[in-house]
């Protein structure tokens, strides 16, 4: 049963055709009718032009019936019959004239009864007319003579006449029938003449009527032809069209199934593949597939009889209409399924495949399901690599966590220890000439690999305890072993390689571990004084001077820890800037007469409410007119500029950004960076700067913080 | 990637031990297994054949001149020319490549076999820290396969 839509498509597309079969009918079936219409119309004039034709014959047989009798009456011989068969002529000529002129039944000449219409052709009605004319006055006659022959009967028959009586009525009926054959002789012709007439106009109507038909008929079979025609052009134009939709539409699919990297096929009721199916279903497979092909067989030789069993009734199930496709589609056992597959070299491997199923309906029962297959052996490949990742980061973790609980120094000698003891191992493996060493190299192994696990787990090293135990499982079953041969050494060096490996990666996370804790721990006094004593030196190594560091710097062990980075910074830059700046060379100190050396003093003092840094050294002091000179040369600021601010302003721009007395760059000077950045860590700390300074003498920086009250020391 | 299993390493032994069976109707044996240090060792003659893809790195079979001659003497070869020892060592190589091409299939690409006279600057570029040394002996000789893989990162 077709659905409404699908009848309104039908209709609509095949609806020239349909209405062209239907003229097509309508002109047979019109054609037809009029076929019997006008084959009754000529039977109907074939009646009419045979009666005609028996009145011509009539109208002679009367006049030489007429003859006859009148031949018989005079030579005193019986006219009965004669009488009787004209005047039976005369009825019937009669009878046949007045329903040609105005219809009625009349008797054919096969005495059947026959209706005629009254003749509508105006000639013809005239001609009838006109013989009318003629026949009536002989009719009369006729009449007459028949009168008096059935009263000279009558009276004969009743034996009531005499031979006088009779005689004069024998001459009556004589002088009738003269009359009657006078008049015949005269107008005999005339009327068979018109009757010739009438009968020629009646068959000059019936061919009309028969050139009407062929002319209709021609006409019809033409329409029919004509439609038929088109019929014919539109079926094949359509055929045509359809052929060429459904070859663009095969063509499209075998595109799309040639193309489509998934697998990709219909699966019938009976689990057979359809005849159309992805060209990679082959190649997914691993194996040749056709049409027909049952799938539960395809999957036999790749799966587990239990996959193939819970896939079967999965399938089996989607087939049938008792579940919801949505309610089963996590159930679907064929994802990521393990499947046994030959390569390209015909070489059976690993693959997974995930099978995907939808169901095709069609008026709402199901006809097929749609497979798709997709190879997803990289993406469960690297899934499982993950997984294996994260075990393994995991892993790293605890050997991490492991590693904090254990004295740094016994995990030294552990590792340093474990190393020698498995390079011997090693050596030995090397050294072994024949099959006569194997069981006592192995013996020795053993023993060397289970000590070193005995002192991991004394230690709570439980990787290295869980790696010496695989070592000695895989030697114990060695030792089990009745006779030893070379190849079930093979796998000894992988343990080997593992273990080292391992203490190569603890090596190194103990390295890292150390670095942490280096870039992590906090500066201190020793450790800050040791630090500036080394820059100290280098610095006055690079600008060949000499320098002595004067520190008291206890009091840092006491401040909260962003206060002690903060000072520790500001340190390194003011002694940096010290020695560059402001101890002079050897031969400019004794110049100035003083000592070689040059001293720069750095403590950490508290006074009342506040703590108190001071950095001094006794070199060349900050010398106003230097750095006004600089400033210009610079071009931080124009003369007129200068000249506005007195000595203690000029001296306060150094700590401005791109200053620098330095005439050169070089790694510790000369950038213009430096002080600016010790400003500005001065003011993160809260702290208070004040500068003093005398040419040739000294500079000291006094910076000023108050006690800290809420931060914690530690 | 996983690491080299005890069955990677039989795949290229394996080709060696049954190359020497089939070609002498004497197996090649292995003495021993180990883990080479530093360079890796390699003898007079060498075939080597280079991996990528699941695996990179090298593997590569060398044997000592007195073995190659004699494998060729088995042979019924009496030039013992350097080009006559080389290919020998070549031919091992070629086996070995096509026993790792089916074991491994596609997920290891298998350079063409390379024919060296050791040692060899191109063996001492380790991919591994401590390559996997098989030794070998046939009759009175040594021979090794030298199994250089590391999984690619």
């Amino acid at each position: 049963m077709m659905s409404a839509p699908d009848s309104q498509r039908f209709l609509g597309k095949y609806r020239e055709i349909i209405v062209a079969v239907a003229f097509f009918l309508i002109f047979d079936l019109a054609v037809l009718v009029l076929n019997f219409y006008i084959s009754y119309k000529i039977s109907e004039s074939a009646v009419e032009i045979n009666l005609a034709g028996r009145q011509r014959m009539l109208s002679q047989r009367m006049t030489k019936e007429l003859l006859i009798g009148l031949q018989d009456a005079q030579q005193l011989q019986d006219v009965n019959a004669s009488i009787e068969k004209i005047y039976t002529s005369a009825l019937g000529f009669n009878q046949t004239l007045q329903a040609f002129r105005q219809g009625g039944t009349v008797v054919s000449a096969d005495n059947q009864p026959a209706t005629l219409k009254a003749v509508a052709i105006p000639a013809a009605q005239d001609v009838l007319a006109r013989a009318d004319r003629l026949w009536q006055p002989l009719f009369q006659r006729i009449i007459t003579i028949k009168r008096t022959n059935d009263d000279i009967r009558a009276l004969f028959n009743a034996h009531l006449i005499g031979v006088e009586e009779a005689q004069d009525k024998s001459a009556e009926r004589e002088l009738t029938l003269e009359a009657a054959v006078r008049y015949a002789q005269v107008y005999n012709l005339d009327l068979l003449d018109l009757m010739n007439q009438f009968t020629n106009q009646l068959e000059s109507a019936a061919n009309q009527r028969a050139n009407t038909l062929r002319q209709v008929q021609t006409a019809g079979i033409l329409l029919a032809l004509l439609n038929f025609g088109f019929i014919l052009f539109k079926f094949i134009r359509r055929l045509l069209e359809n052929d060429r939709r459904v070859e663009k539409a095969r063509q499209e699919t075998s595109e799309i199934l040639g193309t489509v990297r998934e697998g990709l096929f219909l699966l019938g009721q009976d689990f057979s593949i359809g005849s159309q199916y992805s060209a990679s279903l082959s190649a997914i497979l691993g194996k040749p597939i056709k049409a027909g092909d049952d799938l539960r067989t395809l999957l036999a030789d790749m799966v587990s009889p239990e996959s193939l069993k819970a896939a079967t009734e999965y399938i089996g199930l989607l087939l049938g209409d008792r579940v919801k496709e949505s309610l089963v589609q996590d159930l679907n056992p064929l994802v990521n399924l393990p499947v046994q597959l030959a390569d390209a070299q015909g070489q059976g491997r690993q693959r997974y495949l995930s099978l995907y199923f939808n169901r095709v309906l069609e008026h709402g029962k199901i006809v097929h399901l749609l497979v798709t297959v997709f190879d997803v052996t990289t993406q469960v490949r690297l899934e499982q690599e993950l997984a294996a990742a994260k075990q393994k980061a995991k892993a790293e973790m605890e050997v991490l966590l492991d590693l904090l609980k254990v004295n740094p120094a016994h995990l030294k000698h552990y590792l340093g220890r474990a190393e020698r003891e498995l390079l011997g191992i090693n050596d030995q493996l090397r050294n072994i000439e024949n099959s006569r060493d194997y069981r006592q190299a192995i013996n020795q192994i053993f023993r060397q690999t289970h000590t070193l696990k005995g002192e991991a787990a004394a230690l709570g090293l439980g990787i290295f305890e869980d790696l010496a135990q695989r070592f000695e499982d895989m030697l114990s079953e060695l030792r089990g072993k009745s006779t030893v041969l070379g190849r079930d050494l093979l796998a000894l060096p992988l343990p080997l390689d593992d273990f080292l490996n391992r203490i190569g990666q603890v090596r190194e996370l103990s390295r890292r571990l150390s670095d942490l804790q280096a870039a992590f721990s906090e500066p201190n006094e020793p450790e800050l004084v040791r630090n500036m004593t080394a820059l100290a030196q280098r610095i006055a190594e690079d600008h060949a001077k000499q320098v002595e560091l004067e520190t008291d710097l206890a009091l840092m062990a006491v401040l909260p820890p962003r206060i002690r980075h903060g000072l520790n910074d500001i340190a390194l830059q003011l002694l940096r800037n010290a020695i560059v700046h402001g101890i002079e060379s050897r031969s400019e100190r004794l110049i100035w007469n003083k000592a070689v050396t040059g001293t720069v003093q750095v403590f950490l003092k508290q006074r009342e409410d506040e703590y108190e840094f001071v950095m001094r050294d006794d070199g060349r002091g900050l010398i106003a007119e230097d750095i006004r000179a600089e400033l210009l040369r610079r071009g931080l600021y124009t003369e007129a500029q200068l000249r506005e601010f007195d000595d203690n302003q000029i001296v306060m721009k150094i700590f401005e950004p791109g200053f620098s007395t330095a005439d050169s760059v070089g790694r510790d000077a000369g950038h213009g960076v430096g002080l600016d950045v010790v400003k500005h860590m001065i003011g993160e700390l809260g702290a208070r700067l004040s500068i003093a300074t005398e040419k040739y003498s000294y500079t000291q920086f006094s910076i000023c913080f108050p006690i800290p009250a809420e931060e914690a020391t530690a | 990637m996983p690491e080299l299993a005890e069955i990677d390493l039989k795949v290229f032994v394996d080709a060696v031990t049954h190359y020497f069976q089939t070609s002498t109707d004497e197996p090649a044996t292995i003495r021993s297994a180990y883990l080479a240090q530093d360079i890796p060792p390699s003898e007079s003659y060498i075939g080597l054949i280079t991996c990528s893809g699941r695996f990179r790195g090298c593997v590569h079979f060398s044997a000592a001149d007195s073995m190659v001659r004699e494998l060729l003497r088995c042979w019924g070869e009496y030039d013992h020319s350097e080009a006559n020892l080389l290919d020998a060592v070549g031919e091992i190589a070629n086996t070995i490549a096509g026993n790792a091409r089916r074991h491994f299939g596609t997920g290891l690409q298998i350079s063409v076999p390379v024919k060296l006279r050791g040692p060899s600057e191109r063996i001492k570029a380790a991919v591994r820290a401590r390559p996997f040394v098989i030794a070998l002996r046939w009759r009175d000789h040594n021979a090794i396969v030298v199994v250089d893989l590391a999984p690619d990162e």
